[in-house]
């Protein structure tokens, strides 16, 4: 060791010491120590997988839905009073694409602001129609369906589209609104 | 989920590959309002398929409202999802209430629960743990059975 100590330079020679009584440090640690150094270490490992699954997420998604056809439709609530919100059925080009039942906790979600991802998928370029049809109760307790379309031309690039649940306060009414993102 | 269907139908011969994670659902509930499967993670969750007019499943029902009751506050929560067609449901509901059911029933009007649960015969029972994972499946129903199926309830309740 002393050899070794010898040959190196001084700066090198610092590094080594330390290094040594580093590693001695951890020998000389108590099993709580070494507990919390694991606990960390986990910790870590933890964080590091949770990294690889958003990367591989977001690998999947660029697979599957390439941004140049994607289209994705989110929902989202404002207020509420005069709906309570069921299920959201949407179709493009006259296909169901997707049928969602809402549950009260996600109703309750989206009413603080949370918008939910309702359809992403692939769309060639042209005119399209989305047509959502909502069900839920109205202000009056009865079951209410209404339904609303939109002519969606789809060009180069993705398309983001909300389905926008929102009060009328005038005719104390729901409304709903298709609003494409730019 | 392409490998629901195995699953099921290897659950009878006892040489499934358990656990497995269980296929999330949101379905309508005769009571009103939507109920997601996931939303139970922490709890014991068992999930009845049945049909009104399965005899076996008329047999299983009591005994499993008499589990709800009985393990309720230990985390055990019971759901019935029937296989009745849209028009049956009054007839569903009309048979629960006779049989004293107050677990939710809901309904699979899409079927497209079934499709991923395959069950082949009725009624099917599936027990998954308080992290969502498939414990055991029973396929059709014998009182002869229940003890047996009270024990894996027990221990995992007790986990």
């Amino acid at each position: 060791m002393l050899q070794v100590l010898k040959i190196l330079r001084p700066g090198w020679r610092h590094c080594l010491l330390a290094g040594c009584l580093l590693l001695g440090a951890v020998h000389a640690q108590t099993p709580v120590d070494a507990f919390q150094g694991l606990d960390a270490q986990v910790q870590a490992l933890k964080g590091e997988v949770l990294d690889l699954n958003r990367e591989l997420f977001v690998l999947e998604e660029e697979l599957l839905f390439p941004a140049n056809t994607q289209v994705a439709v989110f929902l989202s609530m404002d207020v509420g009073e005069f709906f309570a919100l069921d299920s959201v059925t949407l179709k493009v080009d006259d296909k169901e694409v997707a049928h969602y039942l809402y549950t009260d906790n996600e109703v309750q979600a989206l009413l603080r602001g949370g918008v939910h991802r309702l359809y992403v998928g692939n769309l060639k370029s042209g005119e399209h129609e989305l047509i959502a049809l909502f069900t839920g109760r109205g202000s009056n307790q009865r079951d209410y369906r209404r339904g609303t379309t939109l002519k969606v031309e789809k060009g180069v690039g993705a398309k983001y589209l909300e389905l926008k649940i929102s009060d009328r306060e005038q005719r104390a009414q729901p409304d709903f609104l298709v609003k494409e993102w730019e | 989920m392409l490998g629901m269907a195995p699953v099921m139908a290897s659950a009878q011969r006892n040489d499934i590959a358990l656990p497995q994670p269980a296929p999330d659902f949101t379905l309508r509930t005769l009571a009103g309002g939507n109920l997601r499967l996931s939303d139970h993670l922490g709890s014991v969750v068992l999930v009845q398929f049945w049909a009104s007019w399965c005899a076996p499943c008329r047999q299983q029902m009591p005994e499993l409202e008499r589990l709800r009751r009985r393990y309720r506050h230990a985390g055990l929560v019971v759901l019935g999802v029937t296989l009745d067609e849209l028009g049956d449901v009054a007839a569903a509901a009309r048979l629960a209430r006779e049989l004293g059911v107050e677990y939710p029933l809901l309904l699979d009007e899409r079927q497209a629960v079934s499709r991923r649960y395959a069950p082949q015969r009725l009624p099917l029972t599936i027990l998954l743990d308080r992290e969502g994972r498939i414990r055991a499946a029973y396929q059709g129903y014998h009182p002869r059975d229940q003890q047996e199926h009270d024990q894996q309830l027990r221990a995992l309740l007790n986990e």
